[in-house]
C-alpha cells in the first residue's frame, strides 16, 4: 500500500508538468508572438515599478527635482523624520488604527467567509455580491456619507474611533473575499477524512483547516494593513483631530515639497516593499514548516486506519 | 501550493478511502464518490444551537455593512435632498441640487470624467490582458514576482505614488532628462496634462484589470491550447477564439473594477491632471470639504454611485462572478 500511496502522490503532478512545460516550449504562437508578449510584459512591469523606485531613489538625495539627483545620497532626511515630533506622533496613530482595523476586519469577516464556503443557503449570491459594493463605490463617496453619520452619532469625540469604523468598513470586503478564497482552496477531503476519523467540527476547524489557510489570513494581513495604514481619503473625511502619516504628507506636499517630505516617502513606500519580500518567502517558509507535519499526521492517521506504519521520508 | 496540497492530501485520504470502502474505489477516483456521506452526517448532527451560531456569524458583516455602508447612503440621498444657503443646512426639502447639477460647467465635467475613464480602461485593458498572458508564461516563483510587483503600488500611499510622477514626467523628471541625453530636447506636455493624467491613472488601475484576467487565463488549460495547436489553429485563433472566449469573465470584472474607479478619482486630477480638466470627483470634494456645501456634494454623489451602480449592473448580467472564482471548495 505504501507504493502506491508514493505513486499516487507523485504521478499526478508530473504528468501536469510534462503537459505545461510542452505547452511552454511550443508557445501559444510563434517566435513574433512570444517576443511581444514578454516585451510588452517587462514594460508593464518596469511602468509600474518605475514610480516606487524613483520614490525611493529621491528619499536618499538632497533635491526636490529629479535631475537635482546629483550630490550623492544621504540619510539626512530619514534623521530630520524621526526627530519631528508630529511626525512621531501621526505615525504611532496610523500604526495604532491599522494594527485595531486589520485584526477586525479579519475577526469580523472569518467565521461569515467560512459559513459561506461551507453552506449553502438561499440569498447566498445576493449577499455575496452585495459585501463587494463597498469595494466598487469610490471611497470619497463612503466617507463622505460616513462622516454624516458619524457627525449625528458621534459628534463629540475626539478619538480615533470614527477613522477605525470608517476603515474596518472599507477593508471588511478585502478580508471576507480573501479568506474566503483561502477557504474555498481547501480540499475538502481532508476535512471528511477528519470527521472520518471522529474529530468534531470545531477540531478539524482548529486543527486542519486553519492551518491550511494561514498562507491567506497572512496574505490578508499583507494586504489590508498597508492598504489602512496608508488610507487618506476617508480617513481625512472622517479623523477629529491629530492627524494619521499620510495625512501628514498630503498637507505637507500642498505645502510644498521639501526634501524630508521625500524620506517620509521613502518610509511609507520600503516597508511595503520590505512586506512584499516576506510575502514572496512566506509561502515557501510556510510550506517548508507545514509539511513535516502534514507527512506526520498522515503517517499517524493511516498508521490508526490500517495498522502499519509507513515510513517517513 | 496546488500540487504539494494534492500529494500531501492523497498521502492523508488513502488509507482512510481504503479501509472504509474495500476496494470498489480504484486509486485515481477512489477519493470521489463517498465524499457526500460524512459531511451531511456531520452537519445535520447538531441543528439547534448551531443553526442560530452559523447564522449570526453569516450575518455579522452584512449588519456592519448596513450600519456602515447602508445608513450612510440613505443619509447621503436625504441630504442631497435639503436646502442648503450661507453654510446652513435647511431640512426642507428641494431638488435645487439636482436642477444645479444641469449647468455648463457640470456637464462638461461629467462629459471629462467620462471621456478619461473609459480612455483608461480601452489604453489599459490590452496592456493589463498582455501582462496577464505573460505572467502566466512564467514559472510560478517569476509569476509571483510580477503579480507583486503588479499590485505594489496598490498598497502603497496613494498620494505619494501620484506624486512620484512629477519626479518621472516633470520638466526636470526622469524622462525629460532622458530625452535631452539622446537628444531630442525637453517636452512639456509630459505633465500636468491629459496624457499625465491617463498615464497615471492607467497606473492606479493597471491591477485591477491585470488581476482578474490572469486569475480567469489560469483556467484555460495547456492541453486545450495544445489540441487547438494539434488542430492546426494559428496564434491569432488560439487567441480569439480559444484564450480570449474562456478569460471574458477576467476582462469584463476588470474593466468594471477599472472603470468604476477612474470615474470616483478626485486626487490624481488635482495632482498630476491638466488644469482645465475638471473631474467629478473634484467637484465633490470642492464642495463637500472646501465649500462647506454638503447637499450639493451628496447630489453629485448620488449621481456618481447611480452611475456605478448602472455600470455593476449591466456588467453583471453579461458575467456571472461565479465564473470567475469558481462557488465551491476544490474538488
Amino acid at each position: 500500500m505504501s507504493d502506491i500511496t508514493t505513486r499516487d502522490a507523485t504521478a499526478v503532478p508530473a504528468d501536469r508538468r510534462a503537459v505545461r512545460s510542452s505547452a511552454q516550449a511550443r508557445g501559444i504562437g510563434g517566435r513574433w508572438y512570444r517576443w511581444v508578449i514578454s516585451g510588452v510584459g517587462l514594460f508593464v512591469v518596469a511602468f509600474m515599478s518605475l514610480p516606487l523606485l524613483v520614490l525611493v531613489i529621491q528619499s536618499f538625495g538632497d533635491s526636490t527635482t529629479f535631475s537635482g539627483l546629483t550630490g550623492g545620497l544621504t540619510t539626512h532626511w530619514y534623521v530630520e523624520f524621526f526627530r519631528d515630533p508630529a511626525v512621531r506622533d501621526s505615525l504611532v496613530a496610523s500604526l495604532k488604527i491599522s494594527l485595531i482595523v486589520t485584526v477586525c476586519a479579519i475577526l469580523i469577516g472569518t467565521p461569515s467567509a467560512y459559513a459561506f464556503a461551507r453552506t449553502s443557503f438561499r440569498g447566498k449570491r445576493l449577499l455575496e455580491s452585495l459585501v463587494f459594493l463597498p469595494g466598487v463605490m469610490p471611497w470619497l463617496l463612503l466617507g463622505l456619507g460616513m462622516s454624516l453619520l458619524f457627525g449625528n452619532i458621534l459628534p463629540n469625540t475626539t478619538s480615533l474611533l470614527p477613522v477605525v469604523l470608517g476603515q474596518i468598513t472599507l477593508f471588511l470586503p478585502f478580508a471576507f473575499f480573501l479568506v474566503l478564497m483561502g477557504f474555498r482552496g481547501v480540499d475538502l477531503s481532508l476535512e471528511e477524512a477528519a470527521a472520518d476519523l471522529g474529530a468534531s467540527t470545531a477540531r478539524i476547524l482548529f486543527r486542519i483547516t486553519l492551518p491550511l489557510i494561514a498562507p491567506w489570513m497572512f496574505g490578508t494581513v499583507l494586504i489590508v494593513f498597508p492598504l489602512s495604514f496608508n488610507e487618506q481619503i476617508v480617513t481625512g473625511e472622517l479623523i477629529r483631530s491629530g492627524s494619521t502619516l499620510p495625512l501628514y504628507v498630503g498637507s505637507a506636499i500642498r505645502h510644498g515639497v521639501t526634501p524630508e517630505i521625500n524620506a517620509v516617502g521613502g518610509m511609507l513606500v520600503l516597508p511595503v516593499i520590505l512586506g512584499a519580500v516576506i510575502a514572496v518567502l512566506g509561502p515557501s517558509l510556510f510550506r517548508r514548516r507545514q509539511r513535516p507535519v502534514s507527512r506526520a499526521n498522515a503517517t499517524t492517521a493511516e498508521g490508526s486506519a490500517s495498522g502499519t506504519r509507513r515510513q517517513t521520508p | 501550493m496546488g500540487s504539494e496540497l494534492n500529494g500531501i492530501q492523497s498521502i492523508a485520504t488513502l488509507p482512510v478511502t481504503s479501509e472504509l470502502e474495500g476496494d470498489r474505489n480504484g486509486i485515481a477516483d477512489g477519493d470521489r464518490s463517498y465524499r457526500t456521506a460524512p459531511v451531511t452526517a456531520r452537519q445535520t448532527g447538531h441543528v439547534g444551537r448551531g443553526a442560530r451560531v452559523r447564522g449570526a456569524l453569516i450575518a455579522l458583516p452584512f449588519l456592519w455593512l448596513a450600519v456602515f455602508l447602508g445608513v450612510p447612503t440613505i443619509g447621503l440621498v436625504v441630504y442631497s435632498l435639503w436646502h442648503y444657503q450661507q453654510f446652513v443646512v435647511y431640512h426642507h426639502w428641494t431638488l435645487a441640487n439636482y436642477s444645479a447639477l444641469f449647468s455648463g460647467t457640470n456637464l462638461i465635467a461629467l462629459g471629462t470624467t467620462l471621456e478619461l475613464s473609459l480612455l483608461t480602461v480601452a489604453i489599459g485593458l490590452p496592456f493589463a490582458f498582455v501582462v496577464a498572458l505573460y505572467t502566466r508564461s512564467l514559472s510560478r516563483r517569476w509569476a509571483y514576482l510580477v503579480l507583486l510587483i503588479l499590485v505594489l503600488p496598490f498598497l502603497t500611499n496613494q498620494l505619494l505614488r501620484t506624486f512620484a510622477w512629477r519626479y518621472v514626467l516633470g520638466r526636470d523628471g526622469l524622462v525629460n532628462t532622458l530625452l535631452v541625453h539622446i537628444g531630442i530636447g525637453r517636452v512639456d506636455w509630459l505633465l500636468f496634462s491629459r496624457f499625465s493624467l491617463i498615464v497615471v491613472l492607467i497606473f492606479g488601475v493597471l491591477p485591477f484589470m491585470a488581476l482578474p484576467i490572469y486569475a480567469s487565463l489560469s483556467r484555460v488549460d495547456d492541453s486545450i491550447v495544445l489540441a487547438a495547436l494539434d488542430l492546426g489553429a494559428n496564434t491569432r485563433q488560439i487567441l480569439f477564439r480559444v484564450v480570449i472566449p474562456i478569460a471574458r469573465p477576467g476582462i469584463a470584472v476588470g474593466a468594471l473594477l477599472a472603470f468604476v474607479t477612474t470615474i470616483g478619482v478626485s486626487v490624481e486630477p488635482s495632482e498630476v491632471g491638466s488644469p482645465s480638466d475638471l473631474v467629478w470627483g473634484q467637484l465633490i470634494a470642492t464642495n463637500a470639504f472646501d465649500l462647506g456645501n454638503v447637499p450639493q456634494a451628496a447630489a453629485y454623489a448620488v449621481v456618481l454611485g447611480l452611475i456605478i451602480l448602472v455600470v455593476l449592473l449591466a456588467t453583471f448580467r453579461f458575467v456571472k462572478l461565479d465564473e470567475l472564482f469558481g462557488t465551491e471548495g476544490r474538488r
